[in-house]
């Protein structure tokens, strides 16, 4: 019979995560993050190796000013690996169990479906978060020409970790509402894309203005650029984090109300 | 009949005026049952609503109208998955888990420490003999092992009310007669059991109460030796596949109580196959009295070391019977 001594359901996050955190991370399915994360590393080792090669046969080195940096970061880790990886892993956060029917199993155990969708969107974060800081970081010792002040490291670390947060909670939102992701992810992809044409109020409708404004080093924009002045890095950090919340918030909403129908019931 | 169909002080598991609409599809309708301790099996032809009602006992579905309750608690309350346990008919399990991580994983989930998790999830392997196979990955098991390892995953946390969907589906005869007992045993002390079946059979054997369910809507309740009289009359036809299936069937003709024996897939009999033939691999039995040829069955492939590798009722005249309980004025639906 049931242990009275067991922990109150409300406290069973911890366990979640830690069973999100195997369950999501070593599985096959991570690869694909795996190596979107991989890519920034790869393309910093190209860069360092280009480098050294020219320093060693008495060519012109090349050095990339942290402007450079700056736009690496944003066009191949912000655009690319994290919100390709973030959309590959948040919406498989239910959808890999929907698809397995094995979904039942957790919602057949006393952690409310609040407490298991905020413990599956944590673990899915921190797993994230870790990555794609350090292959933040990683790509930048390798591709930074001198060494990078400490302040600025930790920012792109910060963004990284941020643009997780934000975009993984859309994401997860994505993977309960849509049966097929593929659209609404590449409908998301474009309005993120066009950021910088799009009127400055329209502007602050999406993720990456918020995440251009906590850059230490501003953009490179083109010439025809619509110009916005980046919000403060408090408000920035405080709009990301709300909309993570509100959006998690949305899909814990959902979930406590989803019903199990794997295929047609008798 | 009428006992366990309306709601009493000791009903564990209570449906009023339940319905459950897949849009314009018809779950169930106006369900109002109430179960208490004991074994009680939810039978029905398959579209009866059997799983729908047992998914809204267990929070999986919501009803469109009425209210289901477990326990005194609505379906969905955290507490009360505590002392519910659901074997549901999906035959899946998460990717990659071996048969102990998968229970421990939930046991988890019910805030079991690591280490409890581990001892718990050993001991309902154990109950269920598969103990030998705990550390093997989940998803290669045989039909037969997976269903055991659900039942054991269903039971782990020692629930107090345990609904099982099919529970009996893929079992050979020793270990259909290992979990019946099992049933049993679970029932002891309060427990509350309801299992759903298309095998009149297996409620004969395993239940105190039946519920009759038809095409979304409660029909009858009643005691099981109502449902047997009608069973004896109506012969069961069960698929047994084999590695030598004519050799199988040769001898399953020979035994009294079997009508018929044949190949699957072939319109030969059994008795005239030649030797020789490409065997399809699976014999199709008919007879009246299904322990009498589950224990020639085990005796054959003890003496001869026939390897089964399923057995399944597939009762061609199930219809039939449940056309005779269904109709309104047999003692099975009234009594």
């Amino acid at each position: 019979m049931a242990d009275a001594a067991l922990p109150a359901p409300r406290s069973l996050l911890g366990p979640v995560i830690a069973v999100e955190l195997r369950r999501q991370w070593l599985s096959p399915g991570a690869l694909v993050v795996y190596a979107l994360a991989a890519l920034p590393v790869l393309a910093g080792i190209g860069i360092a190796l280009a480098r050294a090669f020219a320093r060693a046969h008495g060519f012109h080195t090349f050095h990339t000013p942290p402007s450079v940096y700056s736009n690496i970061f944003e066009a191949l880790i912000l655009r690319t690996a994290i919100f390709f990886g973030c959309a590959w892993m948040f919406i498989r956060v239910f959808r890999s169990e929907t698809s397995a029917r094995s979904l039942h199993y957790a919602f057949l155990t006393p952690a409310p479906r609040a407490v298991l969708l905020w413990g599956k969107y944590f673990a899915a974060v921190i797993g994230a978060a870790v990555l794609f800081a350090a292959s933040t970081l990683l790509a930048l010792a390798l591709i930074a020409s001198q060494p990078v002040p400490a302040g600025q490291a930790a920012a792109y670390g910060g963004i990284a970790v941020l643009a997780c947060a934000a975009y993984g909670a859309v994401f997860l939102l994505m993977g309960l509402l849509f049966r097929n992701p593929v659209i609404p992810v590449l409908a998301f992809f474009g309005w993120e894309a066009i950021l910088l044409f799009l009127p400055p109020w329209l502007q602050h409708l999406t993720v990456l203005f918020y995440l251009h404004s906590l850059l230490p080093v501003p953009l490179l924009s083109g010439s025809i650029a619509i110009v916005t002045a980046p919000a403060s890095t408090a408000v920035s950090i405080l709009v990301l984090l709300a909309a993570a919340a509100g959006f998690t918030a949305i899909s814990a909403h959902r979930a406590a109300r989803m019903e199990i129908a794997y295929a047609k019931e008798e | 009949m009428s006992a366990a169909a309306s709601p009493t002080s000791d009903s564990l598991l209570r449906a009023e005026q339940v319905s459950k609409f897949y849009g314009d599809v018809l779950g169930v309708d106006r369900v109002t049952v109430s179960i208490g301790p004991g074994i009680t099996s939810l039978v029905g032809p398959n579209g009866a609503g059997k799983t729908t009602l047992m998914n809204l006992f267990a929070g999986l579905l919501w009803p469109t109208r009425g209210q289901v309750t477990v326990l005194g608690q609505r379906p969905g309350h955290p507490e009360l998955y505590r002392q519910l346990g659901y074997c549901a008919s999906w035959d899946s399990f998460p990717a990659g888990v071996t048969a102990h991580g998968f229970i421990a994983r939930y046991l988890r989930l019910h805030g079991y420490s690591p280490a409890a998790a581990a001892s718990s999830a050993s001991q309902a392997l154990e109950r269920v003999s598969l103990s030998a196979v705990a550390r093997r990955r989940a998803d290669a098991f045989s039909q037969g092992m997976r269903q055991r390892l659900r039942l054991a995953q269903a039971t782990a946390h020692d629930p107090r009310v345990v609904i099982l969907d099919e529970p009996l589906n893929g079992l050979d005869p020793l270990a259909r007669a290992d979990m019946a007992a099992l049933f049993r045993a679970w029932a002891t002390g309060g427990r509350c059991l309801l299992i759903s079946s298309h095998i009149l059979h297996e409620v004969d054997a395993i239940s105190d109460r039946v519920l009759l369910l038809d095409q979304g809507y409660l029909l009858g309740a009643g005691s099981v030796p109502t449902v047997r009289g009608e069973i004896h009359r109506h012969p069961l036809q069960i698929l047994v596949r084999c590695d030598r299936p004519a050799e199988l069937a040769a001898h399953a003709f020979s035994l009294p109580h079997v009508i018929e024996a044949r190949l699957a897939g072939s319109e030969t009999a059994a008795a005239s196959a030649e030797p020789g033939a490409p065997e399809p691999g699976a014999v199709l039995v008919k007879t009246r009295n299904p322990e009498a040829f589950f224990l020639a069955l085990n005796q054959l492939a003890a003496e001869s070391r026939l390897q089964i590798e399923t057995v399944a009722p597939v009762d061609e005249n199930l219809d039939a019977v449940y056309r005779f309980l269904l109709t309104p004025d047999t003692e099975a639906v009234h009594g």
